[in-house]
């Protein structure tokens, strides 16, 4: 701690700033959002590091920003958001991520608790059958090249127009589902086929599937016009990104901005960082590709939606719809965005980049669906499978001070091996069993990996990012039923 | 059993492991080692699968044959990792032993006996999503060759 405290500045409580003299080199300082408590969780890793990284990028506006769920990741800090100039700055895969457009959707069903306990294992079953998880799967849809273009160009609509979901719910979804400007052509073959039959697969590692209850609400009436009404309410949670196909873009584009980086004469302090100049040939195809992959996970997770109704309607057989769920909000938190921003008085079209961080746009800004442009659209924070996720909404602080950007989760505290280590011996099914938390999984090592203990508890997360101003939470949802690859 | 879990005296066994594992707060850091590229390139592979499934479980009955490019041998590296995960993804193929027939700094060609993965068949531990190239590293170590790479899960 001392160090960590020695060499940031202290602004308030829940604000830092990592001087530019910390690393040669940077371009602007960074701005960390931690209290005291997560700070020395952040002493052991290199996220600090990392963020110091992220602020040499050219073209970088203002501040390379922490936010309070940073740990260590690969190039960029997971919890990391960067803003960069259209003009002389650079678009980073690395700052993205493998999984573009990794992204949580939230679902709300009419249901309460009592009604749907009896069923739990039958849902559970069902979902860990018809959303495949893990390795040596594959979705039910195996698409056509043809119609991968399709799914890659117009994203949850497309899956709309195939009959998985209805209209109504795309204004529901960040972006309405579809990024713009999406270019196929500039997705690789290789890419291509990963994509072809994992439409509707939820992957391994952190991504998960969860029926849930609200547990508590914290500001009624901004549930309320997010379809929370009360506790007891079942909700879904899935999270999820655009699977293989993400992956090889990401890895494509990192290959080709390596090679670029002489060429654009830039020397970056870690290799996983290559970028290249926004507005170069390079930079339009990375874009273009990125867009695709964000909008192949948007449709996964539209598809992965339409398995839940389903399953809801198979198992609960309601003729009255109160099994139906809707959707609240999808945010994703793997993406570069095009985004307009006041910096310096001046409103600037950027490109923010947000790795393991959420957009979240307060109320009045014309990107907010018109139902929450009163509020702001829901941010979802999800903890981990054996204590809680938050629903909360973004601010005017956020938007003014971080470019629109909030948490994206809890935060591991442990590595993977930490995790198994500690849990040796210890039947994570049971344990979460005796908590009244049903599991279905395929692997015991993963789940041991992804237990409550490895993460940070969100709650630390919400604290520090209610006390900053840049959210305020709405309410809190409890795991029922967990699928996880 | 992972190679991080066997309990042996670290320093001794350090130099007998053709791979073992680090840590990494999100991910999973895997180091390799050969006396030769090729046989790093091979024990890569092997760590990379036995992080994925147990091994013992793969059998070789199956075949696929790859020549990966690159733009130097760290990136090489990278590129062969990644090329074994498109093959699990677009053919849910593992492979159990690895025959490098060609290397160089910047191309390898190699010959991969394995299995198609298949969930009740094997016992699976987790996807990897992707090696990166944050912290790599390819040394020459001793009389042999080294490297560090960390692995998005």
């Amino acid at each position: 701690m001392a160090q960590l405290m020695s060499v940031l500045r202290r602004w308030d409580a829940y604000r830092w700033e990592l001087p530019m003299t910390y690393r040669q080199g940077m371009r602007v300082p960074g701005l960390v959002y931690a209290d005291e408590a997560l700070l020395s969780q952040l002493e052991e890793d290199r996220a600090i590091d990392q963020v110091a990284n992220a602020a040499t990028l050219p073209g970088v506006v203002s501040w390379a920003i922490a936010m309070p769920d940073i740990h260590w990741g690969y190039g960029f800090p997971i919890g990391g958001v960067a803003a960069m100039r259209l003009t002389d700055g650079v678009v980073s895969p690395g700052a993205v991520g493998y999984d573009i457009n990794c992204g949580v959707r939230l679902l709300a069903t009419h249901l309460g608790v009592d009604e749907v306990r009896p069923h739990l294992p039958s849902l559970a079953d069902r979902l860990f059958t018809d959303v495949p998880s893990g390795l040596g799967t594959h979705g039910r849809l195996k698409l056509a090249p043809s119609a991968l273009e399709d799914v890659l160009r117009r994203g949850a609509e497309w899956a709309v127009s195939k009959g998985f979901g209805r209209r109504e719910d795309l204004s529901r979804i960040e972006s309405d589902g579809t990024i713009p400007g999406a270019r196929p052509e500039a997705v690789s073959k290789k890419a291509l086929s990963r994509g072809l039959d994992q439409l509707g697969t939820l992957g391994s590692g952190n991504h998960f599937l969860e029926i849930q209850q609200i547990d508590e609400i914290f500001d009624p009436a901004t549930a309320r016009v997010f379809g929370l009404r009360e506790c007891g309410q079942i909700t879904v949670l899935i999270h999820c990104g655009s699977r293989g196909l993400g992956h090889q873009v990401c890895g494509d584009y990192l290959a080709v901005c390596d090679r670029a980086l002489p060429r654009y004469g830039i020397a970056l302090p870690d290799r996983q960082l290559a970028c290249v100049p926004l507005a170069s040939p390079d930079g339009q195809a990375y874009l273009g590709a990125m867009a695709a992959a964000a909008n192949f996970a948007f449709a996964n997770r539209q598809v992965i939606t339409h398995r839940v109704r389903e399953a809801f309607a198979a198992v609960l057989g309601r003729a009255d719809g109160a099994a139906d769920p809707e959707i609240v909000y999808d945010v994703a938190h793997n993406m570069a965005k095009l985004e307009d921003h006041v910096v310096d008085g001046a409103r600037v079209r950027l490109c923010v980049h947000r790795k393991g961080a959420t957009r979240g746009f307060p109320a009045g800004h014309p990107e907010v669906p018109e139902a929450y442009r009163g509020v702001g659209h829901p941010v979802f924070l999800p903890g981990d499978m054996g204590r809680y996720s938050y629903v909360m909404v973004g601010t005017a602080v956020a938007m003014a001070d971080a470019f629109g950007s909030t948490p994206h989760g809890a935060g591991r505290t442990l590595s993977r091996g930490a995790a198994r280590r500690l849990l040796r011996g210890t039947d994570i099914v049971d344990a979460l069993a005796a908590k009244g938390i049903l599991v279905r999984a395929t692997s015991r090592e993963l789940l041991a990996e992804e237990a409550s203990e490895a993460y940070k508890d969100v709650a630390d997360v919400v604290r520090v990012s209610d006390g900053a101003g840049l959210t305020r939470r709405v309410a809190r949802l409890r795991p029922l039923a967990v699928v996880k690859g | 059993m992972n190679p991080d879990e066997r309990g042996e005296d670290p320093t001794a066994a350090a130099a007998r492991r053709p791979f073992e594992t680090f840590e990494h707060t999100a991910d999973i850091g895997l180091v390799a080692r050969g006396q030769t590229p090729a046989e790093l390139f091979a024990r890569a592979a092997e760590g990379l699968v036995t992080l994925i499934v147990d091994p013992d479980g793969l059998r070789e009955h199956a075949h696929e044959r790859v020549t990966v490019r690159a733009a130097d041998r760290a990136a090489l590296l990278v590129a062969w990792l990644n090329e074994i995960l498109y093959l699990l993804d677009t053919r849910h193929f593992l492979p159990r032993r690895c025959r490098v027939l060609e290397i160089d700094e910047t191309s390898i060609t190699a010959d991969l006996e394995g299995d198609i993965v298949e969930r009740d068949r094997h016992r699976l531990r987790r996807l990897v999503k992707a090696a990166t190239y944050h912290d790599l590293r390819l040394t020459r170590a001793g009389d042999g060759w080294e490297a560090r790479v960390i692995l998005d899960v």
